[in-house]
């Protein structure tokens, strides 16, 4: 017997209003496979430091336009020599609830493993792993306020002078080519580029914080969804990234090793190639400020629930982007340290060192794994 | 003019593969059967002199319902050359396909028409799905309804600029009717990936197992009171509201 539909109620609700009560204080009894509001992922944030000395400290490295902390976790061991890092930002797009999501797992997964699993505790000798699960944290703010505002995209900052509608979208406010394609400088529209380059704290956080480690930053990742493609540089279409050769052999093994898990597909290449021109994305800039590895992850899914992905996708969706995201992390760690290693496409956990192989024999690994990545797309 | 093979990957041919998924909901499209584009196998486009943009796509398709993989399906998308003006125009799709229709959904459509025409009170909702992505089971009928009637407008608002995607219902309202034809009020948001735009639209659908889903009218809303937002292509007018023939 169908009933209206106000009287059905999400019976997970009541569960979850119980849980985030305690969860702030016990970091084992924190469910990673639901949507987490700000006050929940800033109490997770500080537990997790709290829990992980010696492996976890946070930094505030800016301010949001309404004056809220702009935090990152670095992770890694100390080793007493100067080290490499790594950068992965979710949550510049308010509405893309499966990024912070995945931020958070991300963490989790490395907590949990890297005593374990050789491999990852030599990377986080190596590598220093800074991540902020939520970058655009007003946004995000106001798409927990209601369901009407569920779907807001952009930065909460005042209307400019002549117009009325709030925010920017912060994708298009990094100094990459600002404001030449795939912008548009109506500040109602969802890709007002702002009024300047850098009109946007959150912008200039990460520009200053990044751009003072550009030799020391490998890897720059910065999670979206959906669509489940993996970008490369560059944006614009008539500028192509000195490494674009590589770029595309690093993003088909993550998309591989994404595959691997859940048998997902994800289309790799870039922007103006697989979606649409774009300009003023932190992924460009930091390519541009010479981070040699710059990927912008789509998470899913292709569109049937779109932002709205369910919470029981939360973990497939994690798990596999974690995959692809331990494959690109691996390739770049290998390569700076010189590690000679296949291009991996499992998870760090069940990575186990490899035999060293000569050039030629790498090299015609990463050749048949790129052939039949492309051949599936 | 020759033929351009596309990468299947690319926008392009995903764009072109999005808008025959569109069409094929319009024509095969119920509470139980809604199709989406699963994956573009091959592509390939021809500009045609004075008529438009012609692509030719092979992909396969799910149903949304039983997420299952239903078919392959090959689709001609022409997009008419708009001749400089700023209207939009709505593409021309020819589909063919393979196994589409061997899923028999008469059973459960029949079901949940007795049990609509039955009840003494008419079906309602909001926000489906919620924020958390959840939808109670006896709404995801009407929202898989919602998305093939989306499909009507989507189909309509397409061009080679835009990527649809229907995003939520805000809410639907079953509406008294006097015959075994159901009516819906649908408040639908749509969003269109290029512009990254949210879309409103009022719709009023009519569905019986018999006849299928019509879109009797189409109404755009705009975004705010007072701004105007330059979407890639937005028309203002109610579509052709005539259902398509099968
Ligand atoms: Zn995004």
């Amino acid at each position: 017997m169908i009933t209206p539909a106000t009287s059905y109620k999400d019976p997970s609700a009541q569960h979850r209003a119980m849980e985030n009560g305690q969860q702030a204080l016990e970091l084992n009894n924190y469910n990673y496979t639901r949507y987490h509001s700000m006050d929940e992922i800033s109490g997770w944030m500080e537990q997790v430091v709290k829990e992980n000395p010696g492996l976890v400290s946070s930094e505030v490295y800016g301010e949001t336009f309404e004056g809220k902390n702009i935090t990152l976790l670095k992770i890694g061991l100390d080793s007493g020599s100067k080290k490499k890092a790594i950068w992965m930002d979710c949550g510049i797009h308010a509405r893309e609830w499966i990024a912070p999501a995945f931020c958070q797992w991300f963490i989790k997964e490395i907590l949990r493993t890297h005593k374990t699993d050789e491999k990852l505790n030599l990377m986080l000798h190596n590598l220093d792993i800074y991540v902020t699960p939520v970058l655009n944290i007003d946004g995000y703010v106001y798409s927990w306020s209601n369901e009407s505002n569920r779907l807001w995209r952009k930065t909460r900052s005042c209307p400019a002078p002549h117009c009325e509608c709030y925010g920017t979208d912060l994708n298009r406010n990094f100094y990459a080519n600002w404001g030449m394609v795939g912008i548009s400088r109506n500040c109602c529209s969802e890709i007002y580029c702002g009024p300047n380059v850098l009109s946007e704290k959150e912008a200039v956080a990460v520009t200053e914080f990044v751009g003072q480690r550009v030799g020391e930053i490998l890897c720059f990742l910065t999670i979206h969804s959906y669509g489940q493609l993996i970008l490369v540089p560059y944006g614009h279409p008539e500028i192509t990234a000195p490494n674009y050769d590589e770029l595309m052999q690093v993003g088909l093994a993550a998309a591989q090793a994404i595959k691997d898990v859940h048998g997902m597909n994800y289309i790799v290449g870039t922007s103006p190639d697989v979606l649409y021109p774009n300009s003023g994305s932190s992924r460009d800039w930091a390519r541009l400020m010479g981070i040699p590895y710059s990927f912008t992850f789509e998470l899913r899914d292709k569109g049937q629930h779109g932002f709205k992905l369910p919470e029981e996708q939360i973990q497939p969706a994690c798990e596999e982007a974690y995959a692809g995201a331990c494959s690109i992390i691996n390739y770049v760690h290998d390569k700076a340290f010189n590690i000679s290693t296949t291009m991996t496409t499992t998870t760090m956990e069940t990575t186990t060192a490899p035999a060293p192989r000569n050039n030629a024999a790498l090299w015609t690994t990463l050749l048949v794994s790129c052939l039949t990545a492309t051949t599936l797309l | 003019m020759p033929v351009e093979e596309l990468n299947p990957g690319h926008y392009p041919a995903r764009r072109a593969a999005v808008v025959a998924q569109h069409h094929l909901n319009t024509q095969h499209g119920s509470p139980y059967r809604w199709l989406l584009l699963e994956r573009v196998l091959s592509a390939t486009l021809e500009a045609m002199a004075g008529m438009g943009m012609k692509y030719n796509v092979e992909f396969s398709v799910k149903d949304a319902v039983t997420d299952q993989s239903v078919g392959l399906c090959s689709s001609e998308v022409l997009f008419p050359a708009s001749g400089g003006s700023e209207e939009q125009t709505p593409p021309h799709v020819q589909s063919s396909c393979e196994n589409l229709l061997n899923s028999n959904t008469t059973e459960e459509e029949k079901a949940l028409h007795l049990q609509l025409r039955g009840n003494s009170s008419l079906v309602s909702g909001d926000y489906i799905p919620d924020s958390f992505g959840f939808i109670a089971p006896e709404m995801k009928p009407f929202w898989h309804l919602a998305g093939v009637a989306s499909s009507f407008v989507m189909l309509k608002e397409s061009n080679e600029s835009t990527l649809y995607n229907m995003a939520q219902v805000a809410n639907v309202t079953q509406l008294e009717s006097q015959n075994d034809t159901l009516m819906f009020r649908y408040h639908v948001l749509l969003h269109e990936m290029v512009s990254q735009e949210i879309i409103h639209w009022k719709l009023l659908v009519s569905w019986c197992p018999a006849e299928g889903v019509k879109v009797l009218s189409a109404e755009w809303q705009p975004k705010c009171q007072h701004c105007v937002v330059p979407l890639a292509k937005t028309t203002q007018t109610p579509p052709d509201t005539s259902p398509t023939p099968p």
